[in-house]
C-alpha cells in the first residue's frame, strides 16, 4: 500500500497521545520492543505492528487486535526502546480506550479480573485476597478455578479469611472521583 | 531452625536507618512470611521502620489498565499519608516490586508529566510528588551496606548455589526506577555473595514470570515461569531468592505444577531475600517463616544448620 504523507489521519495518534502522553511519531520501527516481548507469541499483531497502525491512522486495525489485553506489562519493550517511546504505556492506553468506549478488542476474562480486584480495593481500601478469589471465579464462570492450590494454602496459613480492616475511606472518594473527572472528560 | 538456641537480641536503632514503611496488601495476607522477615532483618540491622498509617492498596496493574488518573491517585495518597507523619520520614520501603514501581511512577508523573494538578483533584488534596520511594532490597543493599551485614551476620549460606531472579518492576521501568541496572541487576548476586553464598548467573534474571495472568490465563504463567525456572534448574542452583511476592508467588506456588508440564524435577524452594539475610543474622522459624513455603526448604536448611552449628558460639 503506498500513503501520502500528507494524507496521514493524525486523529487517532493524537487521541493515543492524550490518553497516554506518549509521542508515537519517534517511533522508527524497528522492532526492538517485539524482539524482546515475552507475550509477543499470543498476540494478533506484534506491538512494533500497533506502532505503526497508530502513526498511520489505522484505528480499527489498533484497537481490534488483541495484542494491548494480552500485554503483561513487563516494561521490557519501554525499557529497550532507543527512542524512548513507552510501549507498554501505549498498551495501557489501547485497553483503557477499549474498554471505556465498548468498541475494539476487549479480553473478557481479564477485564472480569480487572473489576473484581479494583471493586475489592474500593471496598476494604485494601486487597482481600479470599473475597477477590471467590469473586473472580463466579463472576469469570470458573467456581473450581486454583482448587488445587487452595488447601495447601490455607494449610500454610497463606489464606486470610477475613477482609482487611482499613479504618480510612480515602479509597473509595478517589475512586467515585476519578470516575466523575473521566464522565467528565 | 527450632533447634538455634536463642534469638539474638536486636541492637539499638540507628537513627540515620529511620523509615516509613509500606508492606502493601500481598505481605499482610499472602507474603506474610516476607513482612515478617523483613522486620526481623530490619530490626538486626538497625533499621527502624514505621508503618504508614492508613495505608492504601497501590492498585497494581488492575488500576493502570483501567484508569490513568486512578493508577497516580491510590499510590500518591499513600504517600501523602506516609508525608505527614511525624517526623516527616526520609524514605518510604516498599518490599514488593509492583508496589514500588507504582509508587515511583506516581511520583515521575506527578512531577516530570503534568499529572500533579489531575492527581489533586482525585485526592481532594495537593500532593507534589516529592515523597522518596526505595525498595527494601535497595536500602538493605546501599544503606545499611555489604560491608555492616558482613559485620553482623552470625552465621553463613557455605557455597549454597543461589539463583537470584529480579523478575520485571525491580529495575523496570527504567524512568521511574533507580538503583540498579535495568538488564543486568546484581544487588541480590552480591548480597548471596556477602553472605556466603555462591550466586548462579542464568539469563532469565529479569524475565517476566507472567505476573497477575495467573488468575486469568495461566496458560501464560505455565510457560513464561517454566522458562526461568528449567533455566534455574539447568544452571546448577539449590535454591532461589526473590526481592518481590509476585514472583514469589508464581515461582513456588505454580512450581509443582510446571515441573509436572515440563516433565523434569525441579524442586527449587523460593525464599525471600529477607529470609535468608534473617537466618545469617540468626533468625529463627518464628522469625523467617520458611516452613510457610509451599515448595519445602527443609532439605537446604537442615544443611545450613548442620554446617552452622559449628560457627555459632
Amino acid at each position: 500500500m503506498k500513503w501520502e504523507i500528507a494524507d496521514l489521519d493524525t486523529v487517532f495518534q493524537d487521541e493515543v497521545r492524550h490518553e497516554t502522553g506518549v509521542d508515537l511519531t519517534r517511533c522508527y520501527q524497528c522492532g526492538k520492543c517485539t524482539a524482546g516481548c515475552p507475550l509477543a507469541y499470543k498476540m494478533d499483531e506484534a506491538p512494533t505492528a500497533i506502532m505503526r497502525y497508530i502513526q498511520l491512522g489505522l484505528r480499527d486495525e489498533a484497537v481490534r487486535a488483541n495484542t494491548s489485553w494480552v500485554c503483561v506489562s513487563c516494561q521490557t519493550c519501554s525499557t529497550r526502546c532507543p527512542q524512548d517511546v513507552d510501549i507498554a504505556g501505549v498498551m495501557d492506553g489501547l485497553r483503557r480506550i477499549s474498554k471505556r468506549s465498548g468498541y475494539g478488542h476487549v479480553d473478557r476474562i481479564v477485564r472480569t479480573f480487572l473489576d473484581v480486584f479494583l471493586g475489592t480495593i474500593k471496598r476494604y481500601g485494601r486487597l482481600y485476597e479470599l473475597g477477590l478469589i471467590a469473586a473472580y471465579n463466579i463472576a469469570s464462570l470458573q467456581p473450581f478455578k486454583d482448587f488445587s492450590v487452595a488447601p495447601g494454602m490455607i494449610l500454610k496459613g497463606k489464606i486470610k479469611f477475613m477482609p482487611p480492616e482499613v479504618k480510612t475511606r480515602r479509597a473509595k472518594e478517589i475512586f467515585e472521583r476519578c470516575k466523575r473527572m473521566e464522565g467528565q472528560q | 531452625m527450632s533447634e538455634h538456641p536463642v534469638t539474638p537480641s536486636a541492637p539499638a536503632g540507628d537513627p540515620r536507618l529511620s523509615y516509613a514503611y509500606y508492606p502493601g496488601c500481598s505481605l499482610h495476607s499472602t507474603a506474610e512470611e516476607f513482612d515478617r522477615s523483613t522486620r526481623f532483618c530490619a530490626d538486626h540491622l538497625g533499621m527502624t521502620l514505621s508503618e504508614v498509617p492508613d495505608w492504601i492498596c497501590c492498585g497494581s496493574t488492575p488500576a493502570h489498565m483501567t484508569n490513568h488518573v486512578l493508577s497516580l491517585a491510590l499510590p500518591a495518597e499513600t504517600l501523602l499519608q506516609a508525608r505527614k507523619m511525624e517526623p516527616k520520614p526520609k524514605a518510604v520501603i516498599a518490599p514488593c516490586s509492583a508496589c514500588y514501581s507504582r509508587l515511583r511512577i506516581a511520583n515521575y508523573e506527578i512531577k516530570e508529566k503534568g499529572m500533579r494538578d489531575k492527581v489533586a483533584e482525585a485526592l481532594g488534596e495537593d500532593y507534589p510528588g516529592d515523597m522518596e520511594v526505595r525498595h527494601l532490597l535497595d536500602v538493605v543493599v546501599n544503606d545499611v551496606g555489604l560491608e555492616a551485614i558482613a559485620e553482623k551476620i552470625s552465621r553463613h549460606l557455605h557455597g549454597l548455589k543461589i539463583a537470584s531472579y529480579y523478575g520485571c518492576l525491580l529495575t523496570r521501568p527504567h524512568y521511574a526506577t533507580h538503583f540498579d541496572d535495568t538488564e543486568h541487576p546484581t544487588s541480590m548476586d552480591r548480597l548471596v555473595e556477602k553472605l556466603g553464598g555462591t550466586p548462579v548467573d542464568y539469563p532469565f534474571k529479569t524475565d517476566c514470570c507472567g505476573a497477575s495472568f495467573a488468575f486469568s490465563h495461566p496458560d501464560v504463567v505455565w510457560k513464561l515461569t517454566g522458562n526461568i525456572l528449567k533455566s534455574i534448574k539447568n544452571a546448577g542452583a539449590q535454591a532461589i531468592m526473590v526481592a518481590c511476592p509476585l514472583c514469589q508467588s508464581n515461582l513456588d506456588l505454580r512450581q509443582s505444577k510446571i515441573a509436572k508440564e515440563l516433565g523434569m524435577e525441579i524442586d527449587l524452594p523460593v525464599f525471600y531475600f529477607t529470609q535468608l539475610l534473617g537466618f545469617c543474622l540468626g533468625g529463627a522459624e518464628k522469625d523467617l517463616e520458611i516452613k510457610k513455603m509451599m515448595i519445602s526448604a527443609g532439605d537446604v536448611m537442615e544443611e545450613l544448620e548442620l554446617k552452622s552449628a559449628g560457627e555459632v558460639s
